[in-house]
């Protein structure tokens, strides 16, 4: 009985794993291809894994607010890289787009 | 005896040799009997009847949460930490427990302890880690008073040992010279160096060293970074300094060699917490010079452990470096560093300045802007004592450590709440014709602190006291919604915010019999430090409340739970 529920329990976590058990790279690999990607990937990545960014669904202002007040607080992103992390950000994770 | 009975209850002795022992030690037969008796029910608790046993799935927090319940616990007397979010998110969505917030950790446990005078029944205890000191003269009052209670505090987590977190121990040597071979080794490697960076620590502060540190770093043009330590430990406005160590470094780029001068190595960022390997770049080679060793290659694989005063260790690096290069090859290697590290940093400060613009104007307004204000009127050589949220970085607008210029102390190590109104009076009491300007946030002057503003009334200490107001532990909720558990889900600030009631600090000021301020938009602060800076010259104190923006996920929400003691009344007494 027990062996059953392991194995249940082992082929659960596998399967049907808690979003706070995926990796990093999991995260990374819901970022849609675009222009902005790789900025996001680089630069928002280097302090935080990106489960809060993908599970995101915000306006452009939101976003700009989001990004800005990383900036605040010492992510080393330029003004124009900001801006095509913005734009990238609105259009890939609005709220048109359903949460995966 | 103990021994004995701790050997009983672990079940390492029998009831039998738990007699024969107790007798050995002198007791009678009818003595030892009557022990022995005593200690069996403990002994036979540990064994649970299985029909008091249910099987529980869940979280850390649900857990405590549910054995809260199967106690009846009705109230957690609670102070704010961001490492409690497990236990709310577990009651967020359950209306049987409440919440008795309290602003600081002692006053927690005397809420607790009245509780249990009255009631007769165990109360719980949630505070922080850092705040145990905070709270043991309140505990000591409920020992003194037999009155038990239950006190739950997160412990330290494994990333910080090493890195004077509260259970390490210090041990400072005075005036060690460092070894010169060392130095010279040392220096052998800085001079090899393609990407050097160094980590400006308090310990330069502390041995008068900033003079030594400008040259040493402006020898090489090597660019500084800081560990986020008490003071501000290279001058914040100069080219070569780049703010806080982060980990994937953009300047320098292939990062090949840090030098840490009396400082420990910065907590890693959330992404290195996963990935440890990503705080440091592969192969990079450590120098760390200090007076205290406790952390010396501690954390990190580390070429040179220098033990030494850092005044004397950089002055000696200096000499070193200069030995082995002719000034043609200095300046072929300083000169292309120092044009590329201040173009990095006007980036930055370009970057930062971008990312303050469009909320420039607003109300609230943003921490910026307050501190821009600040920095327009305040003296050169002001001193800010700050006690405010990490992320409020205040060297990015004003301009310290300068020789006889400002200069920046805080916010404490120790990071426990409830230091920087008293420290302020220090400060000025030390520097009484310097300015001193404190700097603190709303969440951490009602960390038990209102009451050192009857000691500033009376001693006519002439300190501005700015309380950056955003009515909330916006560092903690922040923190506590990232994880998105059901307070993010939810929509409910179960502990963060502040706003209720709202606290008018200049009404506090003035029950002290201190002037003071409320602003609500720049128009109003300026207005207010124009009547603060006159105060203060005047000889008095000034609590000037401004107004601040809430930040990051949650930052709207002035939710927070319904619960009254009035609406728990049967009577109306």
């Amino acid at each position: 009985m027990r062996l059953l529920f392991s194995l249940f329990l082992f082929s659960a976590l596998v399967l049907f794993p808690a979003p706070g058990l995926w990796s990093g790279n999991h995260w990374v690999s819901l970022l849609p291809d675009g222009d902005g990607k790789q900025e996001t990937q680089q630069l928002c990545g280097s302090c935080h894994n990106l489960q809060k960014t993908v599970l995101s669904r915000k306006t452009a202002q939101e976003w700009e607010r989001t990004v800005y007040d990383m900036v605040a607080r010492g992510a080393q992103i330029f003004p124009d890289e900001a801006e095509k992390i913005i734009k990238y950000l609105s259009q890939n994770f609005n709220s048109a787009k359903p949460a995966n | 005896m103990r021994e004995l009975a701790m050997r009983f209850l672990n079940g390492g002795l029998s009831r039998r040799g738990f007699l024969k022992g107790l007798m050995a030690t002198g007791f009678s037969l009818a003595a030892a009997q009557s022990v022995v008796e005593s200690f069996r029910s403990y002994a036979e608790a540990q064994e649970i009847p299985p029909e008091l046993l249910r099987p529980f799935q869940g979280e850390a927090g649900e857990l405590i949460a549910e054995c809260l319940r199967a106690a009846q616990v009705k109230y957690i007397f609670f102070c704010n930490g961001s490492p409690q979010g497990p236990i709310l998110d577990a009651i967020a969505d359950k209306p049987d427990m409440n919440l008795v917030i309290a602003t600081e950790e002692g006053q927690a446990v005397s809420m607790a302890q009245g509780y249990e005078l009255a009631s007769g029944e165990v109360p719980f205890v949630v505070t922080q880690g850092v705040g145990v000191p905070r709270q043991v003269t309140n505990l000591l009052n409920a020992w003194k008073d037999r009155s038990g209670m239950v006190v739950m505090v997160p412990r330290t987590p494994l990333d910080t040992h090493g890195r004077d977190s509260f259970e390490d121990v210090d041990s400072w040597l005075d005036f060690v010279k460092p070894d010169p071979g060392q130095v010279e080794a040392a220096a052998r490697m800085i001079v090899e160096a393609k990407s050097p960076v160094l980590i400006a620590g308090h310990e330069i502060t502390r041995s008068g060293a900033t003079k030594e540190m400008v040259a040493f770093a402006e020898l090489l043009g090597i660019a500084v970074t800081r560990e986020r330590g008490l003071f501000l430990d290279f001058p914040s406005m100069h080219p070569l300094f780049l703010g806080d160590f982060v980990a994937n470094m953009r300047y320098p780029r292939n990062l090949d060699l840090i030098i840490n001068i009396g400082g420990q190595f910065p907590r890693m960022t959330e992404a290195a917490e996963e990935d440890p390997l990503q705080f440091l770049p592969k192969g990079v080679k450590i120098i760390h010079a200090r007076i205290e060793t406790e952390d010396l290659a501690r954390l990190f694989p580390t070429q040179f452990s220098i033990v030494g005063d850092v005044k004397h260790t950089l002055r000696d690096l200096t000499a070193a470096v200069k030995s082995m290069l002719t000034q043609e090859r200095i300046e072929a290697i300083r000169r292309p560093r120092l044009e590329a590290a201040a173009k990095f940093t006007a980036m930055l400060r370009e970057s930062w300045r971008k990312a303050a613009q469009a909320r420039w104007n607003q109300s609230p307004m943003p921490w910026e802007r307050v501190v821009f204000e600040l920095d327009r009127v305040m003296d050169k050589d002001a001193v800010v004592v700050q006690e405010i949220a990490d992320n409020k970085r205040t060297e990015r607008w004003i301009g310290y450590g300068e020789e006889g210029g400002r200069t920046l102390i805080g916010r404490t190590t120790g990071q426990c709440l409830g230091w920087g109104v008293g420290a302020a009076l220090g400060v000025k009491l030390a520097w009484p014709d310097r300015q001193v300007v404190s700097l603190q946030g709303d969440g951490g002057i009602l960390f038990g602190q209102t009451e050192a503003l009857w000691t500033y009334a009376r001693y006519s200490t002439p300190i501005l006291t700015v309380v950056m107001n955003n009515r909330s532990y916006d560092g903690v909720r922040r923190r506590q919604f990232a994880k998105q558990g059901k307070q993010a889900q939810l929509n409910k600030d179960m502990s963060a915010y502040l706003g209720n009631p709202d606290t008018d600090f200049a009404k506090i000021g003035a029950a002290y019999g201190i002037q003071g301020s409320f602003a609500r938009d720049a128009d109003e602060l300026q207005a207010a430090l124009k009547k603060a800076l006159q105060a203060t010259r005047d000889g008095k104190p000034y609590i000037l409340d401004a107004l601040i923006e809430r930040t990051g996920p949650g930052a709207n929400l002035t939710w927070h739970p319904p619960f009254t003691i009035a609406g728990i009344r049967t009577r109306r007494v």
